[in-house]
């Protein structure tokens, strides 16, 4: 099977972006994508998935895939799409794309994920965040993003004794690696108290347990790995890439602090790569809320159940620590603009592997991690990425 | 200013295969489907069985008993029409039957719950709706 690598990748700043619209936003990570990689331009990608979960709802605007590549100047003569999945869009448009390319349907592959969130009224954006449960079963209730964290959360409490201040440690930790990345909206660090005094959004995650509505977009660019020296210098390779889906809902879930489906899928990639746990250097996972990054340790195999509130109090997840977990701030405090942050995840590995990451870089990481989650926790997408040798 | 959305999120019983169970819904009884091939009580209802693909399922009405599994109370971020409902909470129920369902948890206050308590079903209105819910026994 021909595996994909990354040629270029790049961000645009992730914020409350009222400067630009939609396209204009996917642009400006696109053009920082091109310009990190070398001999390669639009007119030379031949598809395109665009990750976008609500323009609809969000900029009132459907088909979104060919309208950016139109205004990108990409001609793609093998297809564009677009990807939706919830927050794990962005994981799922990459590995569609690397099965363009490990199928020979594509050559060069743009993967754009991109959420312009801020231009909705808020309850829109409240309503369309509650719609990614089921509507007739679920949202009826009133049920919300933090609310169904929330859940997970006291039973994560209940079963293991984990603490709220453990989850204030995911928060303190994030905004202290989004201080060091020029792109995250949060640049500033946060003190256990600022955490405690936060407001509460549901109970009994506060403020500080959530991750931004955000605008921002993420690029990257892929090739088959035996051209990707054509391309970048340092091409990093998609050794793997996992995907599993349960129900969706909280009825279809055998536990909420248990999830099966993400096993599922670090399984497959572990096993697909040749790799475990103990050989990851860096990851980049799906801290929508503090909680959640607490439970993908445990599911990724960095600890032992229920030892996630452990494991990030004892300083393994820093910089520097067993594996460097959300080095670019994480959706915490980098900012989950739900489309872009799957792809937004690579982009961060790829610059870790590269040795471009700056005062953020983990020393001599040659192994990185995404760990992309969508809806309730109902479904993962595991990515495994090596700088090509 | 608030944008209008066209569409609630309350499901109309009218252009729906489960007009029966709202119906009884509003009656105060919980009700779910049942597939006698299989012996499988199925959460939420449904015109397919997932297991076997049988359409020819059965109404039954469910005890409306169980323990509250996990809950919350949501002090911010209601979606469209629930503003004025802040702060409500919402329960994840395991009930008698080993069916888990969410439902709006009422008639009491969060810290006067706690996991595994007692919880019996009943109904609140909004609007023309009924609002599935459990109330401690």
């Amino acid at each position: 099977m021909n595996k994909a690598a990354i040629v270029g990748a790049g961000l645009s700043k992730f914020g409350k972006r009222g400067d630009v619209s939609l396209r204009e936003l996917a642009a400006e990570a696109a053009v920082e994508a091109f310009k990190h990689a070398k001999n390669i331009e639009p007119r030379d990608i031949d598809a395109v998935f665009v990750s976008c979960a609500q323009p609809e709802r969000l900029v009132v605007q459907s088909n979104v895939s060919p309208l950016i590549a139109e205004y990108l100047g990409v001609k793609p003569s093998r297809g564009a799409v677009r990807v939706e999945a919830a927050c794990s869009s962005g994981g799922v448009a990459l590995r569609l794309a690397s099965a363009m390319i490990a199928g020979g349907y594509a050559e060069n592959v743009l993967v754009l994920g991109v959420e312009k969130m801020h231009a909705a009224p808020r309850e829109e954006v409240m309503t369309s965040l509650s719609i990614v449960a089921d509507r007739e079963w679920e949202s009826i209730h009133g049920i919300n993003a933090p609310a169904g964290f929330a859940l997970v959360a006291q039973r994560h409490m209940h079963e293991y004794g984990t603490t709220e201040e453990q989850m204030g440690y995911v928060a303190l930790k994030n905004h202290k690696n989004g201080e060091m990345n020029p792109k995250a909206m949060f640049r500033k660090r946060i003190t256990i108290q600022e955490y405690a005094d936060s407001p509460v959004i549901s109970r009994p995650l506060k403020l500080y347990d959530c991750s931004p509505i955000c605008d921002g977009a993420a690029c990257v660019i892929l090739t088959a790995a035996e051209r990707a020296r054509r391309y970048n210098d340092t091409p990093i390779i998609i050794e793997a890439i996992a995907q599993s889906t349960s129900g969706n809902t909280v009825s279809s879930l055998e536990s909420l602090t248990t999830w099966p489906a993400m096993r599922e899928a670090v399984s497959q990639a572990y096993r697909a790569a040749g790799v475990g746990p103990g050989d990851i250097d860096v990851a980049e996972v799906h801290d929508c809320f503090t909680i959640a990054e607490i439970v993908e340790y445990e599911e990724l195999g960095f600890c032992e159940k229920g030892m996630g509130g452990r494991f990030v109090e004892d300083g393994q997840s820093d910089i520097g620590g067993r594996v460097a977990v959300n080095t670019s701030g994480g959706l915490k405090a980098k900012g989950h603009p739900i489309g872009a942050t799957g792809v937004a995840q690579a982009v961060e590995i790829v610059f870790q592997l590269q040795g471009e990451a700056g005062k953020r870089q983990v020393g001599g990481a040659e192994i990185g991690l995404t760990h992309n989650l969508g809806g309730f926790a109902v479904n993962h997408v595991v990515g495994i990425y090596r700088r090509a040798t | 200013m608030t944008t209008p959305h066209i569409f609630k999120l309350e499901p109309n019983p009218s252009e729906t295969k489960l007009k029966k169970f709202y119906e009884t819904l509003r009656e105060g009884r919980l009700t779910t489907t049942y597939c006698g091939k299989c012996s499988l009580t199925h959460w939420p209802p449904r015109m397919v069985c997932p297991n076997c693909m049988n359409e020819d399922l059965n109404w039954i009405e469910l005890s409306g008993k169980g323990r509250l599994y996990a809950f919350t109370e949501v002090m911010d971020g209601a979606p469209l029409g629930m503003e004025d409902e802040l702060p409500y909470i919402i329960g994840v129920v395991e009930l008698d039957e080993g069916i888990r369902l969410l439902a709006r948890i009422v008639d009491t206050k969060y810290g006067e719950l706690r996991i595994g308590q007692r919880v019996v079903f009943t109904i609140k209105p909004r609007g023309d709706f009924a609002v599935l819910s459990f109330r401690p026994e």
